[in-house]
């Protein structure tokens, strides 16, 4: 046999030939002094080459996610509801619900202020009833970027652990829903669903506000996408805080869909449950994903809720960034099933300022803000997750 | 039959992250990726996960690489994440920061099929993953992998000498 090919030697370091290629070189090599030197030289490079590369993972990170303080009365039994975040990239343009995303307008989402006036002693008892909730956790980030977070109280979090008392706060938690049901039209923001979806649901996630193939430029298509986002709106009104105290009226959605050419980053689809409780990762296949130390008992995927924070790696605290500077949080929400009941009886400020957007909420004495460059109606359903 | 988008996600998305961080030196960059990545696995289910995944990555990436807009901005944030202040002692931190820099420019002077071909094996992808990803022939990679390698380590270890010229 001639020498060996670099390809092949690389090959055999690789252990990639088949049996009988590996022979026929290996029976080569123990003749051939140069080619195993060779082949030393090969392995020696393709070690190193790894060893470099994995420097480049050494990259900083500006968002950590604090503590989450929100927890079932009964930790064990508590599910962990995934939020999917999907982000869109920049050049994608905006489809379906940035129409929404109207410089200088504000909207108020799923009010339930109107619910305060119309039914003020109901709404009275549901506002009571909110400080025996555990805080909504926050999210935080280290630059300039978006964060929830009160903007007071940040140091009254406190640790994770038993938080809601179940009996009298479900029961006022419910006079809380019917004093919104009461002031009809006025739905709550968020669908949540009362039991815990299958994880088939993880295919079929809910009705998104936007649409990702839909195709940038066919103005067809983005009615479309506008019509499927209002949709997915479905229950929850938008109305134009106009000033005045109800004479709000709905958007013409579709109108504004093609008066409002910007940008959608990002859309949130909840989707489904899974259980919590003694799930291991399952291991992974490939060599080096489970490499890196500290790989939590029970990982929580970015874009997932979860109640315990131990379960998110901390390669998914990440920030990501838009063209204006502005940047979107990979949000790892905690939150229980109940707080999240309870926070579709809150209302929601939305306002929206070049292709930015803030939601404000008011619990327990604590104003809260989430901003970012979502699309309105995403970040309420952000802010829902977190409350 | 639906797809397990959560075992899919548990399974690769590190390794796909990793990689693409590697690749685009923005791990907030590399995680959109990776989201986009999987929202249309959820589409277009793959029938052999890994290979697809990756390929969809790079493809995406590509894509992104025709825009200069994206690039100019892609390089404002990794000047914008040098104002980071690290965890660590200075020097420390200087001398991973000097490596990872010259890391990145070694990767950068290879070409883009070598680029992947050479990511996608440090993520243990054997010959048949890489060919079924980047759509070369299997009996290319060896080929490929030893000129990447070899290459890579000519200009890093060029840089080992003049690096405070060169970042100056």
């Amino acid at each position: 046999m001639s020498h060996v090919d670099e390809g092949t030697l690389h090959a055999l370091v690789d252990n990639a030939l088949d049996a009988s290629e590996r022979l026929a070189v290996e029976g080569h090599l123990a003749t051939c002094g140069d080619c195993a030197r060779r082949r030393a030289k090969a392995t020696a490079m393709a070690r190193q080459v790894v060893t470099l590369l994995g420097a480049l993972d050494d990259v900083p990170t500006r968002v950590r996610v604090v503590p989450p303080v929100v927890a079932a009365a009964d930790g064990a039994t508590t599910a962990v509801t995934p939020l999917r975040l999907r982000v869109f990239t920049l050049r994608r343009v905006a489809i379906a619900a940035s129409l929404l995303m109207v410089a200088g307008v504000s909207y108020e989402v799923g009010s339930r202020r109107d619910a305060r006036e119309a039914n003020a002693p109901a709404a009275n008892t549901a506002m009571n009833a909110a400080p025996r909730v555990a805080t909504p956790s926050v999210v935080e980030a280290t630059g300039d970027s978006i964060v929830a977070m009160p903007q007071s109280a940040l140091r009254q979090r406190v640790p994770s652990g038993p938080r809601l008392e179940s009996g009298a706060t479900l029961a006022d938690r419910g006079e809380a829903r019917s004093a919104t049901s009461a002031a009809e039209p006025i739905p709550l923001p968020l669908p949540i669903p009362a039991q815990p979806m299958s994880a088939k649901a993880l295919s079929m996630p809910l009705p998104s506000v936007a649409i990702a193939d839909v195709a940038r430029d066919s103005v067809a298509e983005r009615a479309a996408a506008a019509k499927a986002g209002a949709e997915a709106l479905g229950r929850v009104q938008v109305r134009e805080a106009s000033g005045g105290q109800g004479t709000s009226r709905t958007a013409d959605l579709a109108t504004r869909m093609r008066n409002a050419p910007l940008r959608l980053e990002s859309v949130v689809v909840t989707g489904m449950t899974e259980p919590r409780a003694p799930a291991t990762p399952a291991p992974t296949a490939n060599s080096g994903a489970s490499a890196k130390s500290a790989t939590p008992r029970v990982v929580t995927l970015p874009g997932y809720v979860t109640t315990d924070e131990e379960s998110v790696p901390a390669t998914t605290r990440r920030r990501y960034m838009s063209s204006s500077g502005t940047a979107l949080t990979l949000l790892i929400v905690h939150a229980s099933a109940d707080a999240r009941r309870h926070a579709a009886a809150t209302e929601f400020t939305v306002t929206t300022l070049e292709g930015r957007s803030i939601v404000r909420w008011h619990a327990r004495g604590v104003d809260y803000e989430l901003q970012g460059a979502l699309a309105p109606d995403s970040l309420v359903k952000l802010a829902t997750q977190l409350k | 039959m639906g797809l397990d988008l959560g075992a899919l996600f548990r399974e690769y998305h590190e390794s796909l992250v990793r990689m693409l961080t590697r690749r685009t030196g923005d791990r907030g960059h590399a995680e959109e990726l990776a989201q986009e990545t999987f929202a249309r696995a959820v589409t277009a289910p793959p029938t052999n996960p890994r290979p697809w995944l990756f390929a969809v990555a790079l493809n995406l990436l590509r894509e992104e690489g025709r825009n200069a807009a994206t690039r100019d901005r892609r390089l404002m944030l990794v000047k914008d994440e040098d104002h980071v202040a690290p965890y660590e002692q200075p020097d420390e931190a200087y001398e991973r920061e000097e490596t990872r820099l010259r890391v990145r420019a070694a990767l950068a002077q290879l070409s883009e099929r070598d680029r992947d071909v050479l990511l996608l094996q440090a993520e243990g992808f054997d010959y048949d993953e890489i060919a079924q990803a980047t759509g070369l022939s299997r009996g290319a990679i060896g080929t490929t992998l030893a000129r990447a390698r070899k290459r890579m380590l000519e200009v890093y270890t060029q840089g080992e000498g003049g690096s405070h010229v060169a970042r100056g």
